[in-house]
């Protein structure tokens, strides 16, 4: 089985190979058999990894412990679903999934772009066949997951140990199984954007074809990056038991980054495909957000960073970095040289103006970037330079981000009320005398109520402000298509926003970040307390009392579990009864410990209560948090799902426009 | 038109570098000195009291814990990188706080504190790597991995 896994590999390589060559001739010579070759080798480099990757998870699913990557990452006593998973826990299998998906995106982007066969197309298969290349040849020559023990360590030739080391406990969970592959899809995504704006630029196409060609394709890595990440969080929350979901970790950062330069793209293309400016601008942040992806992934890789979350280092990280290198000179080069094409066809009118709140997010969203990553790589600079390291954490990135954040919160709400060119006093005043009503009453009433944090205040009026902006936008649409149409209220919303899905797409969206950032400002509220109790003692929290009612010890086949029982009570009443645990891994010579946290949520906070062991005369210890609406940062990222899926969807006046710039069947069919 | 571009390039520049200044401010704020034992060490007597940033590997066999007090003691060290072979330096942590799931005898800590003038280390985080996959068991204990060892109570209560 690994030989013939290994034999798909070069294979794989061989085809990425020819898919750049064909591709690149077929784009110079627009001939249609080297076109359709290149396709085929698009479909086959594609299918090759599947192949390739069915291969490995055979092997993790019927416990082919012979091979090295499977026995020190997978054993018997695993659930199935977690053998499977197993695959991308380490370094070899996780290289394999990205090689996987950056051949799945590289194909379903060549189906889809073969209504418009062409230079543009062919060019952008040629690129993301050549990251393609990168990706097999790192795999086939450094990290190879189909090796055998004994290729790798000092056994007999055909050793089979009788289990394997099995996946760490703290790794066997629903969002650790699916929280690396989004975050994949997300890092791997931006090469078709990326790609479409290397060929725009290498065949001198600079209009906004490409833009509209990848607008989804952008959206597709957008989504998942962001989704993924909050996952992640979720993860973090549930089981390591620190109290939080997002701590400004280094690898964290490496995710962040790609995905606040890819939000300020998706904004920055609209003024592009609107107003035909800013066409440098958006080529140079498709490269950096593709640039910021490669490189979160040598982040990771490298140990150039120190993080929490330790991965396996290995040689390819200098490699990566050479990636990182070729890419921005690849991308500058032809920046450089096209410079004349890439003109704007027009000039900024007003400040006050769409473009304008186009142009501050973007400001915002590239000193967040900055800020992030001077933070994230100070410790490497400043050691480089000076000999000592020096470390910022997260009050640096809070300090910075919070007010960043904030303001683009406002802008949330803003920028959409703003028409494009210019803006007249009299509409700002019609558009924004609600939002900034509502804005002002919350303030107002959060400070009578005796909220002393200024930054939360400022964070719910901003929060009131675009929450009412949006509703007024629905309500407004609504009406004029009442009494144009004659619909019914609720026909009048659904139409709308099955009519113009970006926009109302958008807003929901939007609504989505609302509701994080509500569930973000909850954080100003937190407390925690610790407690060591006996049976029948009890601790306060924020108005709860929690009674320690006693603990029961169970053996299974793995673990030895702890449970605890706590009683809830707030003001003398019984809210309920919590049950955090801990687990003892005994059989493993490090006796490793997971704490299973008990967690009471509902939309006004969480209580969040972890058992950390007891000594020898019975006392319990407990470590209680109390977070105020952390619960809305999961539902917002529902809402943000649901916005993204809405606006994936092409609605009909878009379908015109496709059809009247006429991106239909041409060229190449010659 | 001139006089338009202007000023948008004033209103420009006021963003940009309040933005800047943003930054700048909060990084002289919040930045910290990142050491390993041995630097410590090495500047040790410009240090005591400084809040700082330590990072080392737990020495087995030295964690203690305080159960009154819900702390703990342990040591740590440096452990061996390229051209040295054996752990160098020593340094002896307290902390009391929560203990995450990775922390362990011959785990990587990272922690945030101060260098008493005793030369503790009075940690007031502490980080533990947290693995992205197991690497403990060697190829002997793989093949023991299912002999029936029933736990022990003193492996439960730490």
């Amino acid at each position: 089985m690994n030989n013939f896994g290994n034999f798909t590999l070069w294979l794989t390589l061989i085809t990425a190979v020819y898919a750049v060559v064909t591709a690149a001739l077929a784009a110079r010579t627009r001939r249609y058999d080297l076109t359709l070759s290149a396709e085929r080798a698009t479909a086959a480099t594609f299918g090759l990894s599947l192949v390739s990757f069915a291969t490995l998870e055979y092997l993790f699913l019927t416990d082919g412990f012979g091979i090295h990557y499977v026995a020190t990452h997978s054993s018997r006593d695993l659930p199935t679903i977690y053998k499977f998973t197993a695959l991308w826990s380490g370094m070899q299998g996780s290289l394999l999934l990205w090689a996987l998906i950056l051949a799945g995106y590289s194909y379903f982007a060549m189906r889809v772009t073969r209504n418009f066969r062409g230079p543009l197309a062919s060019n952008a298969t040629a690129v993301m066949a050549a990251v393609q290349i990168f990706f097999v040849g790192i795999i086939c020559i450094y990290e190879n997951p189909f090796l055998l023990i004994s290729d790798v360590e000092s056994v007999a030739a055909g050793f089979v140990p009788a289990d394997g080391q099995g996946m760490n406990p703290l790794l066997v969970h629903p969002a650790m199984a699916i929280h690396p592959p989004m975050l994949y899809m997300g890092y791997v995504g931006f090469v078709v954007p990326y790609a479409f704006a290397m060929a725009a630029l290498i065949c001198g196409q600079v209009n906004e074809e490409w833009i509209r060609a990848t607008r989804r394709w952008t959206l597709v890595p957008w989504f998942f990056l962001g989704t993924g990440q909050l996952l992640g969080g979720k993860w973090a929350y549930v089981v390591l038991g620190w109290g939080g979901y997002w701590g400004w970790d280094p690898v964290e950062n490496a995710a962040l980054l790609p995905w606040l330069t890819g939000t300020a793209f998706l904004h920055s293309v609209m003024i592009q495909e609107k107003r035909g400016m800013l066409k440098v601008w958006n080529i140079i942040l498709i490269v950096l957000t593709f640039t910021l992806c490669i490189y979160g992934t040598f982040l990771t890789r490298s140990g150039v960073v120190s993080s929490v979350h330790a991965f396996a280092q290995s040689p390819v990280g200098p490699t990566f970095f050479g990636l990182v290198l070729a890419i921005v000179l690849f991308s500058a080069y032809f920046v450089w040289s096209r410079l004349d094409l890439l003109k704007s066809k027009n000039e900024y009118e007003s400040p006050v103006s769409r473009e304008g709140g186009f142009l501050l997010n973007n400001l915002l969203f590239i000193t967040a970037t900055f800020a992030v990553f001077w933070g994230t790589m100070f410790p490497v600079i400043s050691e480089a330079v000076t000999g000592s390291k020096i470390t910022v954490g997260p009050p640096f990135f809070n300090s910075v981000m919070v007010p960043i954040g904030l303001l683009l919160l406002l802008l949330t709400g803003v920028g959409p009320l703003l028409a494009w060119r210019k803006t007249s006093g009299r509409s700002l005043r019609r558009q924004f005398t609600g939002p900034a009503l509502s804005a002002i009453v919350t303030s107002a009433t959060l400070a009578a109520l005796g909220m002393g944090d200024v930054y939360a205040i400022i964070s719910f009026a901003f929060a009131a402000f675009v929450v009412v902006a949006i509703i007024l936008e629905f309500h407004r649409g609504a009406l004029a298509r009442g009494s144009s149409a004659g619909e019914s209220y609720p026909v009048a919303i659904v139409n709308l926003v099955r009519r113009n899905r970006r926009r109302y797409g958008g807003y929901i969206i939007h609504f989505g970040i609302v509701l994080l950032f509500i569930g973000f400002t909850g954080n100003a509220f937190n407390q925690d307390k610790e407690a060591a109790l006996k049976v029948g003692e009890s601790a306060e929290i924020a108005g709860y009392t929690l009674v320690y009612e006693g603990s029961d010890e169970t053996q299974n086949p793995l673990t030895v579990v702890i449970e605890t029982q706590l009683g809830i009570f707030k003001n003398g009443e019984r809210l309920g009864t919590m049950w955090p645990e801990q687990h003892v891994y005994y059989k493993r010579s490090d006796q490793q410990r997971t704490t299973e946290v008990a967690i009471r949520s509902s939309l006004r906070e969480d209580l969040y209560v972890l058992y950390e062991g007891q000594n020898e005369s019975g006392v319990a210890f407990f470590r209680a948090y109390v977070n105020p609406l952390v619960m809305w940062v999961w539902i917002g990222a529902w809402v943000l799902t649901i916005g993204t899926v809405i606006v994936m969807f092409p609605d009909k006046r878009e379908e015109e426009l496709r059809r009247r710039v006429g991106m239909a069947p041409r060229e190449a069919r010659a | 038109m001139k006089q338009r571009k202007v000023k948008f390039a004033a209103g420009f520049a006021v963003i940009v570098v309040s933005l800047f200044y943003l930054v700048v401010t909060g990084f002289q704020e919040t930045a910290m000195y990142y050491f390993t034992v041995t630097e410590l060490e090495a500047r040790e007597t410009e240090f005591v009291g400084k809040r700082i940033k330590l990072a080392g590997r737990v020495i087995p066999n030295t964690i203690t814990r305080d159960d009154r007090e819900m702390s703990l003691k342990f040591d740590i060290w440096e452990p061996p990188a390229e051209g040295v072979e054996t752990p160098q330096g020593r340094r002896t942590i307290s902390y009391k706080g929560i203990v995450p799931d990775t922390f362990k005898d011959g785990a990587d800590v990272v922690l945030e504190g101060v260098t008493r003038r005793n030369g503790v280390f009075k940690a007031e985080t502490l980080l533990a790597k947290c693995p992205s996959k197991y690497e403990g068991k060697s190829y002997e204990e793989m093949k023991e991995v299912h002999s029936d060892d029933a736990p022990t109570t003193k492996a439960v209560a730490y």
